[in-house]
C-alpha cells in the first residue's frame, strides 16, 4: 500500500484532516513529528510527503520560514533525493509557504515567495479555482474546476520574474488577496511538488458543502492522482 | 547588535536586537537569512537605502512576552549550536519628513515602548538602542504580625497590595491568625507566628470573587418596591443564587446524558457514541481592556486550556465568542468625552478582534459561533466571552475519562511556559473596578504556539496513561491550581526553587501567584515519572518538577527545603462565611448613558425605519470581522456562521459534524449563544427569559433535539454591593437575583439544564475626564447563554437562506403583535409582551418536528431588528426577495408586526406542494405571510424596496 508521511508537531494545525484525506484516498499514513522527521535516516519508507497547513513556528519571522530553516539544515539531502525521484510533495496552506521557503520550486535562486494578502487580513472563505490546462502534472489529472475554502493571511504569490521554473497549477475565479495573475496553487516544472494555499483536505466531504456536493468528488480526486501515480512510481521500480 | 528589516512595499518593517558572545561573520549571515526573505524584505541600509526622515521604534517593555523572539530562538539554537544567543522583537515604521505621526495608534504603552527618532537625512539615524532586559530587585518574603496589625492598617495594605480583602474577610484572617490553636500548630511545623506574604496572597487569590464567586454563595434577603413592573416575584431570602437557581435546577431537570457539571473546569455531557463534549465560557474584561489584543488572545487561550484540564483531558474542537464594546459609530467629539486613559470603541474593537483571530488561528480550533453587541455603557469596559467546546473518549485505557484520579504521594509536574511578572494579580485586580492607576503586570500577551504544543503533548501523554491528574494554571496561578487539586488527596507541597522563571527576581509570593500563561499542571504517579518527563522533553514543553501531593490537609509551601507557608486547606476552602447582603428591586430605570445623547426623532416612515434597522450596529452584518476567523478549520464545521453564495446571510448556530472525530456519520454538535443588554434596564427577569429563549432558539434552527441542550451561564454584572461609592448596588443586585430566579424557572419549563457557568461581578470603570469630572461607566448587565446541543441527523440541518421562487414564507411564533415594546426600530420603551415559557416551549418542539420531517427549506429566528430583519437577512445568499400581502389583522400595526423583537419565533419558508402536509402536521398558530420571488423588489404590503439597497445597507461595513 501507498504510504504517506504527514508532518505534525511545532503549530501545524491540518494534519488529522490532511491524514484523512489520503487515508479516504486510499493512501496509508504515518504522522511524523518535525522533530522525529527531522532526525530521520531516510524517507525512503514513504511515497508521498504531505506538509499540512497550520502555523508553523507561530508564522513568526515569516510563515513557513521557520521549519524550512531546520528542513534545510537537517534534512537537505533527503528532500533532494526524493524531489529527484521524482516523488510526490505537496505542501497546503503553510505547507505551501514551507516549501516556497525551501526554495524547491525554483532551479536556482528563489524568483517568488508567499507575502501578506494585499488587504492584509486572514480571510476564510470558500473560492472556485481553474485549473491551469498547460499544466500535465500527475496531480492535475483529470480534474476540472475546484471548489474549496482558502484560511490565509500569506498568500498572495509575488514573483520577481517571469514564470520560468514553476507552472501555475489553480488559479482563483477571483482577486481574493492580490495573488500574481490570481495564482492559487503552483507545481514544479517536473510536476511531482504541488503547493497551493486553499484546502482540499477540507473539501473532499459532500457533508462539508454548502452546495454543489459534487464538487467534493473532485477535490478527492486530486489525492487520489498522487496514489495512482505513485503506484506507478513502485511498478516501473519493480521492472527496472 | 541590531538588524531591521524592512518590507520593500510598505514602510515597515521588523527589527531585531540581538547579543551573542562573539558572532562570527558567517554566523550573523546566517542570521540574516533567517530573518529576511530575498523577494520582498531587505535589511535597512546593506540592502535598501529608502528615503525617510522619521522612524518610529516599536518594542515590548521588559518582560513582555516576546512570541517572535521565542519562536527564533528554537531555530537558532540550532543553527548557531553552541552559542547563547539574547533575542528581542519589535517593530519599525517609516515616515516622511512632514507626515504626522500617530504614536499612540502604533502602540501600546502598558506592554510596548516607543521611540520616535527624526533626523534631516536617512542615513543620520543609528539603531544603537539598549537591549531589553528584565532587571528586578531581589525580594525577600515579608511578615505580617496580625497580632499588632489594627484592622485600619490591615485595609491600607490589603488596598496596596492588591489583595482585594473586604473588611469581613481580614477580621476572619485576624481571628484565625491570632488564635492560639493556630499558632501551636504553625509552631509544630517551625513557621513563624507572623504570616508570611506567600500565604496571605494566596488566600487573597482563593478568596477573591474570581475564585471563589462569593456574590453568586452570599445569603441574599431580595425586596421589591410595590410601584415596580414586571413580574412581581415577591420579598424572599434565597441562601446562594448558585445552589438554588442554577445547580439545584440542573439536579431536579435530572437528564442522564449530564456527567460533570459544575466540578470542573468545564461541563461535560455525553451526546456520542464514542466521545463526550465538554464546554466552558470565560470573560476576559479587565485584561481587555488595559490591552485589547492580549487581554483577548489570554482569554481565548486560557477557556481553551479550561479544556485541556477537564476530566483527564480534552481536546478543544471549536470556540466561540461573544464580544461587547461601546458605539464604533461615535463622533470625535464624543470620543472626546471619554477619560484619556480609556482607550477609544475603535481601538478596543480592533485589537479584540485580532485577539480573537490569532487565539482560534493560531491554536488550529474553529471559531464556529459569536455574537456582537454595542452599547454606549460598554466604553468603559467591553466584554470579551470565549468560549470553546471539547471532546474526550468516554474511556481511556479502561478509565471513565471524565474522572481524574490523582493520589497521595503522585508528582507535580508543571509543563509550558515560565512564571513572569506578568500575570501577576489578575484574580484579584479583575475582583475591583477598574480606575486609571490599574496595574500593568496584569497584562500579558498569549503565546499560541507554546499551547500548540502543549496540547500535542497532553493528549499523547493521556493516551498513553502518563499521569493520573490534570489542571490549568489560570486565575490566581499555582495558588489556585495546585491548591484546588490538592482538595482532592488532601494536601499538597510545592518547592518555590523549582519552578522555571523567566528571569531572575521575582518574589516568593509573586512565583506562586503569577498567571504566566501556557501552563499546565500534572499528576504524575511515580513510576511513570521517567516516561512522562522523556515525552515533555521530546516535544518541548518545558517539564519542571515542583513537588507532590499528600494527605496531611495543608497546602505546603518550602524555598530550598525550608517550609516557609502552610494553610489548612479546610481553611482555605470552607472557612469563609458567606456574605449576607440586600437586594432590593426599584423596577423598571430609565438607560442612562454616559454622555448626552441627541433627541429622537419621532414619526418616522417606513423605509427610513427600515434603514435604521439594518444599519443599526447591533443588526448590520459583522461579515467583514467573522472572515477573519478561520472557522473550518479540522474539517468539521457543518454549519457555518454564514451561508455564501451569490451574497452572504448570517446562521444562527454554529454545528460541529462528529465523523471525523470518529462518532457516527449522523451525528453533530450545535453551538449556539444569545444576550440581550438592551433591555436589563427594562427588567432583568425578562431579559433573562428571552436570552435562554433566543440561545435555544438558535440551536432549534439548526436540527438540535430538544431533549439534549445543555446550558452555560455568564453573568458580567455593574458592581452589586452597596457602599458610599456605589449607591445602587442594592438595585443591582436585585436585578442579578430577578436574573438568576428567571433562569431557574426558564430552564425548569424548558428542561435545559445548566453545565457550567461563571461571573464577573466588578465590570465598572472609574476615572476622570480632562476638565476634572469624576466619571463612572458601568456595563449594563449582562447575561450571555450558551447552549450546546445533539443534532440527530446532520443531514436535515437548514440553513437560514431562502432556497427557491415560489416557496411560502410562514411565521411561527406568540401573535401578540399588537403589543409594542422596547426593540432596535423604537427607542421607547413600551409595555412587555407576555412571555409564557410553556407556550415557547410548545413552539420549539413543533419546529423540530417540522425540520425533523423535512417540511422546511429555511429558518431563522426572530430576534434584534424583528420579522423584517429576519427575512431580508435570509433573502440574501440565494440573492432572492419575497412580497408580503394582506397579511396583518384589522388591529394590527405594520410598525410592530415588522420590527417588534418578540420571544419564541422563527420565520421558516416551505414548498408549495409541502405546504398542505405543513398545514395538517401543524397544530400550533401560525401566519403566512408571503412568498419567496426572485424580483429585484421587496415588497411589503404598499411598500417596495430595492433588495440590493437593502443589502448595501446591511453590509455596508463588509
Amino acid at each position: 500500500m501507498i504510504r504517506t508521511l504527514v508532518l505534525t508537531g511545532e503549530g501545524i494545525n491540518s494534519h488529522k484532516e490532511t491524514a484523512r484525506a489520503f487515508q479516504k484516498a486510499g493512501s496509508e499514513v504515518d504522522f511524523i513529528s518535525i522533530e522525529e522527521f527531522l532526525r530521520l535516516k531516510s524517507f525512503d519508507l514513504w511515497d508521498i510527503i504531505a506538509f499540512p497547513g497550520g502555523f508553523s513556528f507561530g508564522d513568526e519571522i515569516r510563515s513557513g520560514k521557520l521549519l524550512a530553516q531546520k528542513i534545510n539544515l537537517h534534512q537537505k539531502e533527503n528532500l533532494k533525493k526524493f524531489i529527484s525521484q521524482k516523488k510526490p510533495i505537496v505542501g497546503i496552506c503553510n505547507g505551501f509557504q514551507t516549501l516556497v521557503q525551501l526554495g524547491v520550486f525554483e532551479k536556482k535562486e528563489r524568483t517568488i515567495t508567499l507575502a501578506q494578502n494585499h488587504h492584509n487580513k486572514f480571510i476564510n472563505r470558500w473560492t472556485k479555482l481553474r485549473v491551469d490546462k498547460e499544466n500535465k502534472s500527475f496531480w492535475l489529472k483529470e480534474i476540472d474546476n475546484l471548489h474549496m475554502p482558502v484560511r490565509h493571511k500569506e498568500g498572495r504569490l509575488k514573483a520577481t520574474k517571469n514564470i520560468t521554473d514553476f507552472k501555475i497549477a489553480f488559479s482563483y475565479d477571483e482577486n481574493i488577496n492580490g495573488s500574481f495573475q490570481n495564482v492559487a496553487g503552483i507545481t514544479n516544472e517536473e510536476g511531482n511538488i504541488l503547493g497551493l494555499m486553499p484546502h482540499p483536505e477540507a473539501a473532499i466531504d459532500p457533508e462539508l458543502f454548502m452546495d454543489s456536493h459534487h464538487m467534493a468528488i473532485q477535490n478527492l480526486i486530486l489525492f487520489k492522482n498522487a496514489i495512482e501515480y505513485s503506484k506507478g512510481l513502485r511498478n516501473e521500480k519493480s521492472v527496472n | 547588535m541590531r538588524i531591521d528589516v524592512l518590507n520593500t512595499e510598505l514602510n515597515t518593517g521588523a527589527s531585531y536586537w540581538i547579543e551573542g558572545d562573539d558572532l562570527t561573520d558567517n554566523e550573523i549571515s546566517i542570521i540574516k537569512g533567517v530573518l529576511r526573505d530575498p523577494i520582498d524584505q531587505a535589511i535597512l541600509y546593506e540592502e535598501a537605502r529608502p528615503n525617510f526622515h522619521q522612524l518610529l521604534e516599536v518594542s515590548f517593555r521588559p518582560g513582555v512576552t516576546d512570541n517572535a523572539a521565542i519562536a527564533l530562538r528554537t531555530v537558532l539554537s540550532d543553527l548557531i549550536p553552541n552559542k547563547t544567543i539574547e533575542l528581542a522583537t519589535g517593530r519599525i515604521f517609516l515616515f516622511n519628513q512632514n507626515e504626522k505621526v500617530d504614536i499612540d495608534q502604533l502602540h501600546n504603552p502598558l506592554i510596548e515602548r516607543a521611540n520616535l527618532f527624526q533626523f534631516h537625512q536617512a542615513s543620520d539615524y543609528i539603531p544603537s538602542p539598549p537591549f531589553p532586559k528584565v532587571e528586578l530587585p531581589l525580594r525577600e518574603i515579608n511578615y505580617f504580625n496580625f497580632d499588632i496589625l489594627t484592622l485600619k492598617e490591615l485595609e491600607e495594605l490589603s488596598l496596596k497590595n492588591v489583595w482585594a480583602f473586604s473588611t469581613s474577610e481580614l477580621q476572619h484572617l485576624k481571628e484565625y491568625f491570632t488564635s492560639q490553636e493556630v499558632k501551636n500548630e504553625r509552631n509544630k511545623k517551625g513557621l513563624s507566628s507572623n504570616i508570611s506574604d506567600i500565604e496571605v496572597e494566596i488566600l487573597a487569590q482563593t478568596w477573591s470573587e474570581h475564585c471563589k464567586h462569593k456574590i453568586f454563595g452570599a445569603e441574599i434577603n431580595y425586596t421589591e418596591s410595590e410601584q415596580m413592573t414586571g413580574k412581581k416575584l415577591g420579598n424572599f431570602q434565597v441562601n446562594s443564587v448558585f445552589k438554588t437557581h442554577i445547580r439545584d435546577i440542573t439536579n431536579t431537570i435530572k437528564k442522564d446524558w449530564l456527567i460533570s457539571v459544575f466540578e470542573d473546569n468545564a461541563g461535560i455531557v455525553r451526546f456520542g457514541q464514542n466521545n463526550d463534549y465538554c464546554l466552558k465560557v470565560e470573560t476576559h474584561n479587565s485584561p481587555s481592556a488595559l490591552d485589547p489584543y492580549g487581554g483577548a488572545l489570554t482569554g481565548i487561550l486560557g477557556v481553551n486550556r479550561d479544556i485541556l484540564g477537564c476530566g483527564i483531558g480534552a481536546e478543544p474542537i471549536a470556540n466561540m465568542n461573544a464580544l461587547c464594546f461601546g458605539s464604533q459609530k461615535y463622533t470625535s467629539d464624543i470620543v472626546d468625552q471619554l477619560p484619556k486613559k480609556l482607550k477609544s470603541p475603535q481601538t478596543i474593537l480592533n485589537g479584540v478582534h485580532k485577539g480573537i483571530e490569532d487565539g482560534g488561528n493560531k491554536s488550529g480550533i474553529p471559531t464556529i459561533n459569536g455574537a456582537m453587541s454595542f452599547h454606549d455603557n460598554f466604553a468603559g469596559k467591553p466584554l470579551v466571552y470565549c468560549g470553546t467546546v471539547g471532546i474526550i473518549p468516554q474511556k481511556i485505557n479502561g478509565h471513565d475519562s471524565y474522572l481524574k484520579r490523582h493520589i497521595p504521594g503522585d508528582i507535580i509536574v508543571i509543563c509550558g511556559g515560565s512564571v513572569g511578572a506578568d500575570g501577576i494579580h489578575g484574580a484579584t485586580f479583575s475582583s475591583m473596578e477598574l480606575d486609571d492607576n490599574s496595574p500593568a503586570t496584569a497584562v500579558q500577551i498569549g503565546d499560541p504556539l507554546t499551547q500548540r504544543r502543549l496540547t500535542d503533548f497532553l493528549i499523547e501523554a493521556r493516551d498513553a496513561g502518563l499521569y493520573r491528574g490534570i489542571t490549568d494554571n489560570g486565575a490566581g496561578g499555582l495558588s489556585s491550581s495546585i491548591g484546588e487539586m490538592a482538595q482532592k488527596t488532601n494536601g499538597a507541597v510545592i518547592n518555590l526553587e523549582s519552578i522555571p522563571l523567566k528571569y531572575p527576581g521575582l518574589s516568593p509570593f509573586e512565583i506562586i501567584i503569577s498567571e504566566s500563561q501556557e501552563r499546565m499542571s500534572f499528576a504524575v504517579a511515580p513510576e511513570k515519572l521517567e516516561e512522562f518527563l522523556n515525552l515533555a522533553t521530546k516535544r518541548a514543553v518545558n517539564p519542571a518538577v515542583i513537588g507532590h501531593f499528600h494527605d496531611e490537609g495543608s497546602f505546603d509551601i518550602k524555598l530550598n527545603s525550608k517550609l516557609v507557608g502552610s494553610l489548612s486547606l479546610d481553611y482555605m476552602h470552607n472557612s469563609l462565611p458567606p456574605m449576607k447582603l440586600k437586594a432590593h428591586y426599584q423596577g423598571q430605570n430609565n438607560e442612562s448613558t454616559w454622555y448626552k445623547k441627541p433627541a429622537i426623532q419621532k414619526k418616522e416612515s417606513f423605509e427610513s425605519i427600515v434603514e435604521k434597522v439594518l444599519s443599526n450596529e447591533n443588526i448590520a452584518s459583522k461579515y467583514h470581522l467573522v472572515e477573519q476567523f478561520d472557522h473550518e478549520v479540522k474539517a468539521a464545521t457543518i454549519q457555518k456562521p454564514f451561508t455564501t453564495k451569490e451574497k452572504i446571510s448570517p446562521n444562527d448556530c454554529g454545528v460541529i459534524w462528529g465523523a471525523p472525530f470518529g462518532e457516527h456519520k449522523d451525528l453533530g454538535v450545535s453551538l449556539a449563544c444569545a444576550l440581550l443588554p438592551h433591555l436589563s434596564h427594562v427588567d432583568t427577569y425578562f431579559m433573562t427569559q428571552m436570552v435562554i429563549d433566543e440561545a435555544v432558539r438558535n440551536l432549534i434552527v439548526a436540527g438540535t433535539n430538544p431533549d439534549y441542550i445543555a446550558l452555560c451561564d455568564n453573568y458580567c454584572w455593574p458592581d452589586p454591593i452597596e457602599s458610599e461609592n456605589n449607591p445602587d448596588g442594592a438595585h443591582k443586585l436585585a436585578q442579578l437575583v430577578r436574573s438568576t430566579k428567571a433562569l431557574a424557572d426558564t430552564a425548569l419549563a424548558y428542561q435545559t439544564p445548566f453545565i457550567s457557568g461563571k461571573d464577573s461581578m466588578k465590570n465598572d470603570f472609574v476615572g476622570f475626564r480632562d476638565d476634572g469630572e469624576k466619571i463612572k461607566i458601568s456595563v449594563p448587565p449582562t447575561l450571555l447563554i450558551t447552549g450546546i446541543g445533539k443534532v440527530n441527523n446532520i443531514n436535515k440541518i437548514r440553513s437560514s437562506a431562502f432556497q427557491s421562487n415560489g416557496d411560502i414564507i410562514v411565521y411561527i411564533g406568540p401573535m401578540d403583535f399588537e403589543k409594542k415594546y422596547k426593540s432596535h426600530a423604537f427607542e421607547t420603551s413600551y409595555d412587555l409582551p407576555k412571555f409564557d415559557s410553556e407556550k415557547n416551549w410548545k413552539i420549539h418542539l413543533a419546529i423540530h418536528h417540522l425540520l425533523d420531517h423535512e417540511l422546511i427549506e429555511s429558518i431563522h429566528d426572530v430576534s434584534e431588528g424583528g420579522i423584517f430583519t429576519s427575512l431580508v437577512e435570509s433573502s440574501f445568499a440565494n440573492n432572492l426577495s419575497f412580497c408580503l400581502r394582506d397579511f396583518l389583522n384589522s388591529n394590527e400595526d405594520l410598525h410592530a408586526f415588522c420590527f417588534n423583537e418578540l420571544p419564541a419565533g422563527y420565520t421558516v419558508t416551505i414548498k408549495p406542494e409541502n405546504f398542505e402536509c405543513f398545514r395538517s402536521e401543524f397544530k400550533l398558530p401560525y401566519r403566512k405571510l408571503g412568498l419567496v420571488t426572485s424580483s429585484e423588489e421587496i415588497i411589503i404590503n404598499e411598500y417596495q424596496l430595492n433588495k440590493n439597497h437593502m443589502y448595501k445597507i446591511w453590509s455596508q461595513n463588509d
